[in-house]
């Protein structure tokens, strides 16, 4: 706050009166104007073009949802900064306390996998996160000629809807793809991914989101624009099928889904 | 409708205030944004921008009645609208014909035209009273007093040098006087 050296001086009180009446002048303006103001924005809430699209409100709130998220965001990081140096120490001695016996456990070297589906506004984020635990892994003997000849070790649909053949195959290390394709341009993609691999299925504005069941595991399928989309996991990989095509029927795409098994 | 869709996902009484502001607002700052820019495209991004502007300043909001909120949101988006056509000059490289430093002397101050008799000093009258300036003289003050802009704001949305903005609010603010001289709330004495 400005200290006043001559408190009394006749000037000084005059540029603070003066002051204060510009400011009591601007706050009676401003409630003059938005006496007019507000009169004309009424008027204009009759006029159908003078309202937000549908676009423009969804547009809107996506903003207004990413700022307030990434503002509560900012505000956790900010406050447990504040507490980072107390927990730190009791963190590093307890994690130089617990190292050596936990490392010496094979039980808990072991990964298990656990199946995250994070349904958001745009998207669904499926990855797989490491867990300790104990993994409960089956070897099944299969040999499918619906398999590309390369792929040891990895799953794969046996049971492909009539019609449809290999069109196309990526075998990455964390991420592999089939592309079924049958004679009138219709696909089928099948995807596993790995451990580590994130990924995103448009969700947005789907027609329908349903839970199922997949190999005894919790899966989704989804139906948006024609296409739909079956994903879950079965703790050590994450699966999507995926078809491109309306005539194909759900019972189809989840007969496909049963069918994946480890190819050795 | 959008606010529930906002409000939905967690109930917070700001993103709700903001969600309600936007629908209530949205028709005047439409209008306002048009007259200054003629681009019916670039109004809806125009409005985003501004409310974002004004998520920084809800307290200050919520303080305000109703009235003078509406005044408070037609001069954020109008600054918004400015600040958008200076930037398209640049872009553009033609020069912008907005408040310039000449174009700035060049617009006629009504205090010289206006002659209004009044002898009540209230409230009223000194809202009246700031009408008499020109728009320039208001937009100033506005920025300076209600919005509470700093000069390196207030020189960025008028796009005048910020080495003439404290001249040019002293000029306003004795013209305001002046007005408010001539209306007789200000004795000539004083």
């Amino acid at each position: 706050m400005k200290i006043n050296d001559k408190p009394t001086d006749e000037n000084t009180l005059r540029e603070e009166y003066e002051e204060a009446l510009i400011k009591l002048a601007m706050s009676s303006f401003a409630e003059r104007e938005g006496q007019r103001l507000a009169q004309e924005n009424e008027a204009l809430k009759n006029d159908p073009f003078y309202q937000p699209s549908a676009e423009a409100e969804r547009k809107f709130a996506r903003s207004m949802n990413r700022r307030y998220y990434k503002q509560k965001a900012k505000n956790f990081l900010e406050t447990s900064y504040q507490h980072f140096h107390k927990v730190a120490v009791v963190c590093f001695i307890t994690i130089i306390l617990l190292a050596t016996s936990t490392l010496a456990v094979e039980a808990v070297r072991i990964k298990v996998l656990n199946f995250f589906v994070n349904v958001q506004q745009q998207y669904t984020e499926i990855r797989i996160k490491e867990k300790s635990g104990e993994p409960s892994l089956e070897e099944k003997d299969i040999v499918s000629k619906n398999v590309p000849s390369n792929w040891k070790n990895d799953y794969a649909p046996l049971n492909i809807p009539a019609g449809y053949f290999i069109n196309n195959s990526v075998n990455g290390d964390n991420f592999k793809t089939i592309e079924y394709a049958n004679g009138r341009n219709e696909i089928i993609i099948y995807q596993q991914f790995d451990e580590q691999v994130i990924s995103n299925i448009d969700t947005e504005n789907a027609d329908s989101i349903n839970e199922i069941t997949v190999q005894g595991h919790k899966g989704l399928l989804i139906n948006k624009d024609g296409e739909r989309t079956i994903t879950w996991s079965n703790d050590v990989k994450v699966f999507l099928i995926m078809a491109e095509n309306g005539n194909l029927q759900e019972e189809d795409m989840i007969r496909m889904a049963e069918s994946v098994t480890l190819i050795k | 409708m959008f606010p529930v869709v906002i409000s939905a996902i967690e109930n917070d009484d700001d993103r709700f205030f903001i969600a309600q502001f936007y629908e209530q607002y949205y028709p005047i700052m439409k209008k306002k944004a048009y007259e200054l820019t003629h681009d019916y495209s670039i109004i809806d991004d125009l409005i985003h921008d501004a409310i974002l502007k004004l998520m920084k300043k809800i307290p200050t909001l919520r303080s305000l009645g109703y009235y003078k909120r509406t005044t408070y949101i037609v001069y954020t988006i109008r600054s918004v609208a400015i600040n958008h056509n200076r930037q398209e000059a640049v872009k553009s490289k033609k020069s912008y014909l907005g408040m310039s430093d000449d174009l700035m002397e060049s617009i006629p101050d009504p205090i010289t035209i206006d002659e209004v008799c009044a002898t009540n000093e209230d409230y009223r009258e000194l809202g009246e009273a700031i009408e008499q300036l020109s728009e320039r003289d208001r937009s100033l003050l506005y920025n300076k007093y209600n919005l509470e802009l700093s000069d390196t704001e207030i020189a960025e949305i008028m796009d005048i040098p910020i080495n003439n903005v404290r001249v040019y609010l002293m000029r306003a603010r004795l013209r305001a006087l002046k007005i408010l001289t001539r209306r007789g709330i200000v004795s000539e004495n004083q």
